[in-house]
């Protein structure tokens, strides 16, 4: 494979998995019951309650895409992940998932709690040839890291470059918390048979991806709630700083 | 049976190559907080500790292991039934939780948020914890501690609430201004209301002073 001399376009990467993550602020009281009725307008396909850890989980498919609810007191989860019984890794193009999953969080915005903190999280891949290629994609993006594509492995980048937020001016920083690394991944199969004695493994295809994972979440430092009125705006600016960090890469 | 091309995402090492020999697994995690000193130096709001999680500060992702970790707060909580507490003494059930907070972060509190909440725990024990947390020095916490001892007074326990207004006091921080007068107006026991007002005092004395540690920005 020719060596990529560019940054790709935000519409090329694959999403992973897309989160939202809101944590509701100390005094706000909230039946999640019909959470997802009100935001899906339809009944969870499954739905997990674990009364003692105060835990609720509802999931279905929205669209074809699998989405899931996680509520815990301290925090609720929007995820939306690969069908993995229809044994898809990715959810498709990250474009595409974020459209339908922005949808869905903004109707949530309405009928959800008072919040302290709001994150949106995103792992997104882009499939490589070799490492060395996929090593050379990230050095665009990492414009501070030197690579050395042919001697090094297990190469794995993290770092937070908060910025000020643009919406809320008074002192509300955004985390804009990154992990680039380059992942293999391999299909693994079993082969049961009633007269074998154990399961065999069956040879497996490896694949190798560029990997970044996302986590772009208002600081925990801030003193007090966000406001109901500019959640969707917040939410919008962390998509936005996801976007940009996508596209331009570890930029402070 | 032939079960081909099942995709497996766990045990894949987030890597490029097999070279990794770390079992980055709950047990050696858990080793961790076993060797925590926990305590160097102790007095109201001076507990020191070293820090062993291994997750970023400012992550809000859930980590990999919080099922187990899940257990392990479990654990914590469940051993702690057969002590007794006494005020201002260090108990092997503040040690371990201390620890177990310190090691684990974000995640520890996600953990045992739960358990202190839930109207199933020994309501002492519940008391105990957010004493003691309220005692905690530990900056990474320190949010989701605050946000634990707030939503504490909401509690259907008077000994619950009690254990949230003494771990506010020792928190010590004027954010908690409003949701302790919240609490004062809904408190239906006079002395427990009389306590929370005392600790509503303190916090007012303190309201224009806001300490660069509970400040500083991630």
């Amino acid at each position: 494979m020719s060596t990529v001399q560019i940054k790709l376009d935000f519409a090329a990467w694959q999403a992973e998995s897309l989160r939202v993550t809101c944590f509701p602020s100390s005094g706000t009281d909230f039946n999640s019951k019909n959470w997802w009725f009100d935001v899906v307008g339809e009944q969870p396909e499954n739905t997990i309650i674990r009364a003692k850890d105060g835990f609720r989980q509802d999931e279905g498919h929205v669209n074809g895409r699998k989405i899931v609810l996680a509520i815990q007191p301290i925090r609720t989860d929007f995820l939306m992940i690969p069908n993995d019984e229809e044994g898809e890794i990715a959810i498709g193009s990250v474009q595409d998932g974020l459209d339908a999953f922005l949808t869905i969080i903004s109707r949530w915005f309405n009928i959800g709690p008072s919040l302290r903190r709001l994150a949106f999280g995103s792992v997104l891949v882009f499939p490589v040839e070799s490492r060395k290629s996929g090593y050379e994609l990230l050095g665009n993006y990492l414009p501070n890291v030197k690579l050395d594509s042919e001697g090094t492995s297990d190469f794995l980048y993290q770092i937070n470059r908060p910025r000020a937020s643009k919406v809320i001016t008074s002192d509300l920083m955004i985390n804009r918390l990154t992990k680039w690394s380059v992942l293999k991944r391999g299909l693994v199969g079993f082969e049961l048979s009633p007269d074998a004695a154990l399961a065999t493994t069956v040879s497996s295809s490896e694949t190798l991806s560029c990997r970044l994972e996302l986590d772009i979440n208002t600081s925990p430092d801030y003193r007090g709630d966000l406001p109901q009125d500019k959640l969707n705006e917040i939410f919008n600016e962390l998509v936005d700083l996801s976007k940009e960090i996508v596209s331009q890469g570890d930029i402070p | 049976m032939t079960l081909r091309d099942t995709p497996s995402k766990r045990n894949i090492p987030q890597t490029d190559s097999n070279a990794a020999t770390d079992n980055l697994l709950a047990e050696n995690l858990f080793k961790n907080v076993q060797s925590v000193p926990v305590y160097q130096d102790i007095d109201a709001h001076t507990i020191k500790i070293k820090y062993y999680g291994r997750t970023a500060e400012s992550s809000t992702s859930r980590s990999a292991v919080s099922g187990l970790l899940g257990k392990q707060a479990n654990s914590i909580f469940a051993g702690a039934k057969e002590e007794i507490f006494e005020d201002g003494m260090e108990s092997d059930f503040s040690r371990n939780l201390l620890g177990f907070i310190v090691s684990f972060g974000h995640s520890a509190m996600d953990a045992i948020i739960p358990i202190i909440l839930s109207d199933l725990i020994n309501t002492e024990v519940a008391s105990e914890a957010l004493r003691v947390i309220g005692h905690l020095n530990d900056n990474t916490t320190y949010r989701d501690r605050l946000w634990l001892l707030e939503r504490g007074l909401y509690s259907a326990s008077a000994r619950v609430r009690d254990g949230a207004t003494i771990g506010l006091a020792n928190l010590n921080d004027p954010l908690a201004i409003e949701p302790l007068k919240s609490a004062v107006e809904r408190e239906p026991i006079i002395e427990l209301r009389d306590d929370m007002k005392q600790v509503l005092y303190q916090l007012e004395g303190n309201k224009n002073v806001i300490t660069p540690k509970k400040d500083s920005q991630k």
